[in-house]
């Protein structure tokens, strides 16, 4: 186990080492002058000269890269933000919390929500209650987050007043940011349940197990769920990283302060250094996400155990 | 003709590549699956196959019909794409026909959506709006489409160095989530709708390589492909021939939801305030404006979000009808 | 075990809506909660010039001397000071004011402060024209320097943040770089924590040297970007005061009996600019076309609502020498437009380009500005641009018609013109219009040197008139503060800009 682990992470090394090089790429040859943007307006031309050659950027391109990579493996220094002249490691571990805290909240809310639904709409497929969390499942897919986080401000921080509408330290704020940002992947994930759920339900061994006369709600938790319940982690997955994703476009409009707004705020000031150390970070957990994935998989399904040598 | 024997022939033949993947994307990947029409035989005609690409499109449309929620979703459709083509005719005002005396007006029978705070009539800019997300949602899919199969049918087809090669950048590309992607490719590029279409395109590209690459690689070796190598055709006509038309039915559910999905990035885009500018009259861009007013003049953030949510509705449930339809596994 | 299942679904599904939760109240008296609409960038006074960060150095920093209401001058850290001639400048400082930190500040931190602006590039444009090794300290407590020319408007500038008075021993022990995440100064308040986008806590300090000491104990600048959230926080009590409330939520604020509405006049204008090193635009009959084809004052109503004013003038009017309050909005003319065109050479109308920054107001005049330029023949394609690549842009000379706001860093008619006139300030000093102008010139260097009085005033009163037959700048707009808070606030005085020292502020009970 611990061999597979360590061989994912060291897999994970090229992959970064490309986004990296991509991202670098991409932004070295962007528009606009650093210097500049790190020094201001005002700034003279001799001073904006003095300033590229202390940055390096007069350096050739891949001497750039080098020192950008030997900063981040020896000395974890992701740069320092033009505007504020901070290092950007710190400037993104301080917005970091927020950010796994929305989604993880987001998350749980699409667990703990939308398996049993899904459960419950298998088992009692074409019911009444099935066909209408379906529909309600399709418009959650449909229903863009930046839209349902202002319908939510409208409804309950307007017109009823129950809940802030902004930041993000106490408990009652969380709430409609992990509502809005979590409504699809409980639409998501309800639908996998269910489908995954019908799948196995008509499978042979819990036919089997329903003709030897076991109790209904023992097969639907022992047997079945336990199997639906593979693909569904699977999902979580994936909905993670589309969370990570979406948690920016919830911070902008709650006013949170997560990796999102800042790097929204340093896309529109042209602070390069804290764009590509975001879009790293977030590649980083994207994949460390992905790998516990992985792990629980084998927790749920033996069968996977074994490949783990 | 009788297709459902020879298709049991060629699986018999067909190697044992099981693509790793998504699960769920699996039953594109596995060609036995798939409608047995869909397979191309190395000795018709060509009046054959033109018959049996009627025969199949008719079976597929009668059990897309007998989907409810698929149809609703096509009339929704139907309807989007033809006010954008006669919006001059549909709309009551200009898209930019401002309007001092007019300024957020409440809904009202001159304005049956209101007006937003240029005294612009909502309902007209979401009718003109249509064109551009109708736009963005075929240039993205157009782009990802293209790159995306090119690489996907390469890396099956050669495989080696050349799929190492792209699949290791698919890879790359893959660990960012691509809302971020297409970011900072924003931020490298700058905003504007043609950057706006890129970032949103190039960041859809890995779900259609993967899919491409996996459904070539269980196709290549199978009778009518070795077939057609052994004649001496070329490899640009063996897979644009051959190949393509076989795994047409996951790249045409994959690029609906796609479509979808393109247009709700870049309304997140413009939202956030890096696609497109108001006064444009973008959906996300007057969403982005009217949360400023949404106190007061809550009409401008309902009904532009509520043709969001409709189109984006629409797709996804005429994607999953064609997922459906295409999948003979799910005949009930 | 069905039944179970569903009751359990239906519980949750109650209880994640059903999280009925209580506002925030403010916590006593003892600590203010202000909603800013933004972050500051830097807490170093020369590391950066914009408002958000001066506002937050306000509290914790102070200069030399102050402005009052009417822009006079009042002693802070220095007690007295004279001016032997027209470049050097004399302090008598004050004795005993204590830094954060418990040291002493003396005449050697004013000269390090004074240094370090000297040459830091964001505020070059203020303190850069201090002359190299010129400072002087007699004693502890006295600082002699001057300038390299004479500069009537210098004096004030030494209010503005840049010149705010940083300890030198705190700085060389947190390095340069590290100073502006924690700051010393001598201020009424003493930097606690900065959590970046959310909130910077201040806590007072005890051994200010002031009187009276602040009222309260925490300062809590909280950062709300969204204007209608900033209100909703206001009115639940979980701010006692909101920066930048939106015209629309004035009257809601006005009309709440627990809330109250601040509002003052800002120094700012914005404006159209025509950038006369552009085709067609260097023909005045083009530019004076274009300005009879707006209707600003509409235009202003329409985007602000009752927020502000629209400009007549290149500086706003309650400033010194300005002539702003005695002129009237251009009046629109749409067949006078044409006719001006036909003139120019431009009888089928012309196509220009509008570059503007993002920020909503300046989109929305755009909007205007093309559908009512449309109406004259002139039909303009509108580029927006996030600000640093919108400044590049500027200072590169390639615009055409562009929208930006000038606030200049003291109330003084040479710092307000200066930068936007001076055809040696074209480009990045602040002169995107490339304005090159014999008599502007002539008229601004005059400005410069004269002493305040009569002579001055004549000098500006024909330099605004020039320019507004020049018409390099379409006047849009003069900004105005206005700031929510709950009634119990005393004592509150907004600042023209946007630097409000809410250190001062009261509770009543």
């Amino acid at each position: 186990m611990i061999k597979y682990i360590i061989k994912r992470l060291l897999l994970l090394i090229p992959v970064m080492l490309g986004v990296s090089l991509a991202v670098f790429t991409l932004l070295h040859f962007s528009n606009g002058d650093p210097a500049r943007a790190s020094l201001g307006q005002n700034a003279s031309e001799e001073a904006v000269q003095a300033e590229r050659e202390r940055l390096g950027l007069n350096d050739p391109f891949f001497v750039q890269y080098g020192h950008y990579l030997e900063n981040i493996v020896f000395h974890f220094d992701l740069g320092e933000s033009y505007r504020s002249h901070k290092p950007v490691t710190k400037e993104i571990l301080d917005a970091a919390p927020a950010t796994f805290k929305l989604a993880s909240l987001a998350v749980t809310l699409a667990v703990v929500v939308g398996v049993p639904i899904g459960i419950v709409s298998a088992i009692h497929q074409y019911s009444f209650f099935d066909n209408i969390m379906m529909i309600f499942a399709l418009i959650g897919i449909s229903m863009p987050v930046f839209w349902l986080g202002l319908l939510l401000i409208i409804f309950f921080s307007v017109q009823l007043g129950w809940l802030p509408s902004s930041g993000f330290t106490h408990f009652n704020q969380m709430i409609l940011p992990s509502i809005a940002l979590g409504a699809q992947s409980v639409a998501v994930i309800t639908r996998m349940t269910r489908s995954n759920m019908l799948e196995v339900i008509h499978k042979d061994y819990i036919r089997t197990a329903e003709a030897k006369g076991q109790k209904h709600s023992v097969i639907i938790w022992k047997h079945a769920l336990g199997n639906a319940l593979i693909p569904i982690i699977t999902i979580i997955g994936i909905q993670f990283g589309q969370l990570l994703g979406g948690a920016l476009m919830t911070e902008v409009i709650f006013s949170i302060p997560g990796i999102g707004r800042l790097m929204v705020d340093a896309i529109k000031a042209r602070d390069i250094p804290i764009v590509l150390g975001g879009v790293l970070f977030v590649a980083v957990a994207f994949a460390c996400v992905n790998l516990i994935v992985d792990l629980l998989y084998a927790f749920v399904d033996p069968r996977i155990k074994s490949q783990y040598t | 003709m009788n297709s459902k024997i020879s298709v049991k022939a060629l699986s018999q033949n067909a190697p044992n590549v099981q693509p790793t993947g998504v699960p769920d994307e699996s039953i594109y990947n596995d060609p036995h699956i798939y409608d047995p029409l869909t397979l191309e035989h190395a000795e018709e005609d060509g009046n054959d196959r033109r018959k049996r690409r009627f025969r199949r499109l008719a079976e597929i449309w009668r059990r897309l019909r007998r989907n409810k929620l698929a149809m609703v979703g096509l009339v929704i459709l139907a309807v989007l794409i033809l006010c954008a083509i006669f919006a001059d005719y549909v709309a009551p005002y200009k898209a930019n026909q401002f309007d001092m005396g007019a300024l957020f007006a409440k809904p009202s029978r001159q304005h049956i959506f209101g007006c937003d705070n240029f005294g612009a009539d909502i309902f007209s800019r979401l009718i003109y709006g249509s064109r551009i997300s109708l736009r963005i949602g075929f240039i993205c899919v157009g782009i990802a489409l293209v790159i995306g199969v090119s690489i996907g049918a390469l890396c099956g087809f050669f495989g080696g160095v050349v799929d190492i090669v792209f699949m290791r950048l698919i890879d790359i590309f893959q660990a960012i989530p691509d809302i971020l992607l297409a970011i900072a490719i924003i931020a490298a590029m700058g905003p504007g709708l043609a950057n706006l279409m890129i970032a949103v395109g190039i960041a859809a590209i890995p779900a259609y390589a993967r899919i491409v690459r996996a459904s070539v690689l269980s196709l290549r070796e199978m009778e009518f492909v070795e077939a057609a190598r052994a004649t001496g055709s070329n490899p640009a006509r063996i897979i644009f021939k051959h190949i393509l038309p076989n795994c047409l039915a996951p790249i045409i559910v994959q690029a609906t939801l796609g479509f979808a999905y393109a247009i709700l990035n870049a309304a997140g885009m413009s939202f956030i305030g890096l696609g497109l500018e108001p006064p444009t009259p973008e959906w996300g861009a007057m969403l982005s404006t009217a949360r400023g007013y949404i106190r007061d003049y809550p009409h401008m953030t309902l009904f532009p979000g509520l043709v969001i949510v409709l189109t984006i509705f629409a797709l996804n449930v005429v994607g999953d009808g064609l997922r459906d339809a295409l999948d003979p596994r799910m005949k009930r | 075990m069905k039944k179970h299942l569903s009751l359990l679904l239906a519980l949750l599904v109650c209880l994640s809506f059903l999280v009925v939760a209580r506002p925030v109240q403010a916590e006593g008296h003892d600590t203010l909660t202000v909603a800013t609409a933004y972050d500051a960038i830097t807490l170093d006074p020369v590391a950066n010039n914009d408002s958000p960060s001066s506002h937050a150095m306000h509290q914790i920093y102070q200069g030399l001397i102050d402005l009052d209401k009417e822009s006079n001058p009042i002693p802070v850290l220095a007690e007295s000071w004279e001016l032997p001639d027209d470049v050097t400048y004399v302090f008598h400082l004050r004795k005993g004011v204590k830094f954060h930190n418990g040291e002493e500040m003396k005449a050697e931190d004013v000269a390090f402060s004074f240094e370090r602006a000297r040459k830091a590039p964001a505020v070059a444009h203020i303190f850069g024209d201090i002359k190299e090794g010129s400072f002087e300290m007699p004693d502890d407590y006295t600082i002699k320097f001057q300038l390299n020319k004479p500069n009537t408007g210098f004096f004030k500038c030494l209010a503005h943040a840049s010149g705010f008075i940083v300890s030198k021993k705190a700085v060389e022990e947190e390095g340069e770089k590290k100073f502006g995440q924690n700051p010393v100064g001598t201020g009424p308040f003493k930097f606690v924590e900065w959590k970046k986008n959310d909130h910077m806590t201040f806590e007072r300090f005890e051994d200010f040297w002031g009187d009276p000491k602040p009222a309260y104990k925490t300062m809590i600048l909280r950062v709300i970007p969204e204007a209608t959230n900033r209100t909703i926080e206001l009115e639940s009590g979980a701010v006692d005061i909101a920066y930048e409330l939106t015209p629309q939520d004035i009257e809601r604020v006005e009309s709440n009996p627990d809330l109250q509405v601040l509002r003052v006049p800002e120094y700012s204008t914005q404006y159209l600019g025509l950038n006369l090193s552009q085709k067609p635009l260097d023909d005045i009959r083009v530019r004076q076309a274009i300005a009879y084809g707006l209707d600003m004052k509409a235009i202003d109503a329409a985007v602000w609502r009752g927020v502000g004013k629209a400009a007549t003038g290149p500086f706003e009017g309650s400033m010194q020498y300005s002539i702003a309050n005695d002129m009237e909005p251009f009046a629109r003319d749409v067949e006078k437009a044409k006719e001006l065109l036909k003139e120019a050479g431009y009888p089928d109308g012309l196509e220009l380009t509008l570059s503007t920054n993002e920020k909503t107001e300046r989109v929305d005049m755009a909007g205007w500005i093309k559908n009512m330029l449309a109406e004259c023949g002139i039909s303009v394609k509108i580029e927006v641009l996030e600000w640093a690549a919108y400044i590049e842009k500027l200072e590169s000379g390639e615009q055409q018609m562009f929208q930006i706001g000038w606030t200049p860093d003291a109330p003084d008619a040479d710092m307000a013109l200066w930068p936007c006139f001076h055809s040696s300030a074209k480009g990045a000093g602040g002169n995107y219009v490339f304005l090159e102008d014999e008599k502007v010139d002539k008229l601004l260097e005059d400005g410069r040197k004269t002493p305040d009085g009569e002579e001055r005033a004549k000098i500006y009163k024909e330099f605004q008139e020039y320019i507004d037959e020049l018409k390099p700048w379409i006047y849009e707009h003069n900004g105005e503060v206005v700031i929510g808070a709950a009634k119990y606030i005393q004592n509150l005085e907004p600042s023209p800009y946007a630097w409000h020292p809410i250190w001062k502020v009261t509770f009543a009970d």
